[in-house]
């Protein structure tokens, strides 16, 4: 087993198609990290993440995955990492059982009692034909797979999406326990911004096939705030600061990225903390006609 | 090989209610024309009536089961339809090994009723008196090769168009081919010049069902046979692994 510092290692890349493309996309995911990686829908997760995984060809980068050559080592990396789709891509005659049986030749450490553990947790039936199951059933019984053969890193695409907040808790609490030995690793692409805000350690922004901001998830709420002032306020603020405006009838909402700066310039504003959710809509809709930047 | 034999299971539980009643149903033809073999090969001066009996029986039932043995079984569309295609690409098995998993799966199909119609033969050699078991396995290669090869054309077609339009037409086109390639094969066959076996005072003489018989049983046609064979086998491996390397643009 190789050493490795970053599980994910995304360098440059890029990929045309004709009315959408991934430019330049660089970021790192640490080994024992959850990254959140957050975009609007359409935004380029699910392709990049395909990327990663060799599903589809990239036009220029480079991409390691535990340290190893994404193209190159791909049979050595599918072999200690876990993907969970948010569609489960069994057919439906199959049963939890005979999942066991497929995956059990398929990964050298595939452990079927850590399996049968995982099912048990779930409460879900082994000898029910899946097409029986419900969307949530669907989704414990992918991330039981996932978890039972000692995959290094975890990569999920929109898998909580369509989840009840019961069920997604229930997840996002085993993802916590899986991540405890310090060893393994998570890159988790979600709209749903409350997931990550619960367990994730970075985030990564994207937008439009680009990388708005990456970096750790406290760090980046720590220096993220909205000033609330009238207009005349607007122009004292030092617009480097400023990642973009969101003008009403009343004045103005201004997100910075030096929360700290601005504490100290406007004393006398308004200054609220932001959530992910809200970076994400400054960020993001700072080309639309009632933003400015 | 757990690997191997995790891709066969897979793929044959996806199938098991259509195995089990083809195989169901081709013995339950099987035992049928056995029993007629039986009953009817009792009077020795009806022998050239058995014959054309056995011909045309056994070219149905060989017929049935190289159809059955060669054809696509349906796991691909059914892999298509549920993601599973893109899902294991992102699995532990190589391109490699899921191809020579598609082959196993194949020539376990073969095997399977390869032994069914070889077991039919030799039961109606031993009550015909006819030993005409390498004209029955000739006749199951010949078709098992057309439908491995019409397997295999599928696959390239699903494999290289693009959309639903380049799909059309490169299905549209591959039935033409064959069309053509069939009627020229026909043509071929209609050519070649068959010579009774046996001498003119043995009974059989004249039987145009046993000089066909002969002929599709001959070394010549068995080389022919599974050399043909061997070589579709070959074309659909490679397509096969072709296919699954295959990495969107």
């Amino acid at each position: 087993m190789n050493e490795y510092e970053n599980a994910i290692e995304v360098h440059g890349v890029s990929k045309n198609y004709k009315d959408f493309g991934l430019d330049n996309i660089s970021f790192d995911v640490p080994k024992g990290c959850i990254m959140g990686f957050i975009g609007q829908n359409g935004a380029g997760k699910t392709t990049t993440i395909r990327s990663m995984l060799n599903i589809t060809k990239i036009d220029s980068g480079e991409i390691r995955l535990l340290g190893l050559d994404h193209v190159q080592d791909e049979a050595e990396i599918k072999k200690r990492i876990a993907v969970v789709f948010d569609d489960l891509p069994f057919h439906d005659m199959f049963t939890a059982k005979d999942i066991a049986k497929i995956f059990e030749g398929m990964y050298p450490e595939w452990n079927n009692i850590v399996y049968c553990n995982y099912i048990n947790r779930f409460e879900l039936p082994y000898d029910k034909k899946i097409g029986k199951f419900s969307k949530g059933m669907k989704m414990k019984l992918q991330i039981a797979c996932a978890l039972s053969h000692n995959a290094e890193l975890l990569i999920m695409d929109e898998a909580t999406a369509g989840l009840d907040p019961v069920v997604r808790d229930e997840i996002l609490h085993i993802f916590m326990e899986y991540l405890q030995d310090g060893e393994r690793s998570i890159l988790m692409s979600s709209h749903i911004t409350s997931d990550l805000e619960k367990i994730a350690d970075m985030v990564t922004f994207i937008n439009k096939g680009r990388i708005l901001l990456t970096g750790y998830k406290d760090d980046i709420i720590e220096r993220h705030g909205i000033i609330k002032c009238g207009f005349d306020r607007m122009t004292k603020i030092d617009p480097d600061d400023i990642v973009s405006i969101r003008m009403n009838n009343f004045g103005a909402e201004i997100m910075v990225n030096n929360k700290e700066k601005a504490l100290r310039e406007c004393s006398d504003c308004v200054i609220d903390s932001a959530s992910i959710d809200d970076i994400m809509l400054f960020y993001v809709h700072r080309y639309d006609k009632e933003w400015l930047i | 090989m757990r690997m191997y034999r995790s891709l066969i299971f897979r793929s044959f539980r996806m199938k098991r209610v259509r195995n089990r009643l083809f195989i169901f149903l081709i013995l339950l033809l099987d035992a049928f024309f056995s029993l007629m073999s039986l009953v009817f090969s009792d009077d020795p001066s009806k022998i050239k009536d058995n014959v054309m009996m056995f011909c045309v029986f056994s070219f149905m039932l060989a017929m049935l089961c190289g159809m059955i043995a060669g054809a696509n079984n349906g796991v691909y569309r059914m892999d298509a339809n549920t993601g599973w295609n893109q899902y294991i690409r992102v699995l532990p098995p190589t391109p490699l090994q899921q191809a020579v998993a598609d082959l196993l799966i194949k020539l376990i199909y073969i095997l399977i009723y390869g032994t069914i119609i070889m077991v039919y033969a030799d039961f109606s050699d031993d009550h015909t008196g006819l030993h005409l078991m390498s004209y029955v396995m000739n006749i199951f290669l010949f078709f098992a090769t057309i439908f491995v090869i019409i397997d295999t054309v599928y696959c390239f077609v699903v494999m290289f168009s693009k959309n639903r339009s380049q799909l059309e037409i490169m299905g549209l086109s591959a039935i033409v081919c064959g069309v053509i390639i069939i009627i020229k094969l026909c043509k071929l066959i209609g050519n070649i010049r068959m010579y009774s076996p046996v001498p003119p005072d043995h009974p059989l003489y004249g039987s145009s069902y046993y000089i066909f018989a002969s002929y599709v049983g001959s070394g010549k046609v068995t080389a022919v046979a599974v050399s043909s064979f061997v070589i579709s086998l070959g074309l659909y491996f490679l397509t096969l692994w072709r296919m699954h390397e295959r990495r969107e643009p």
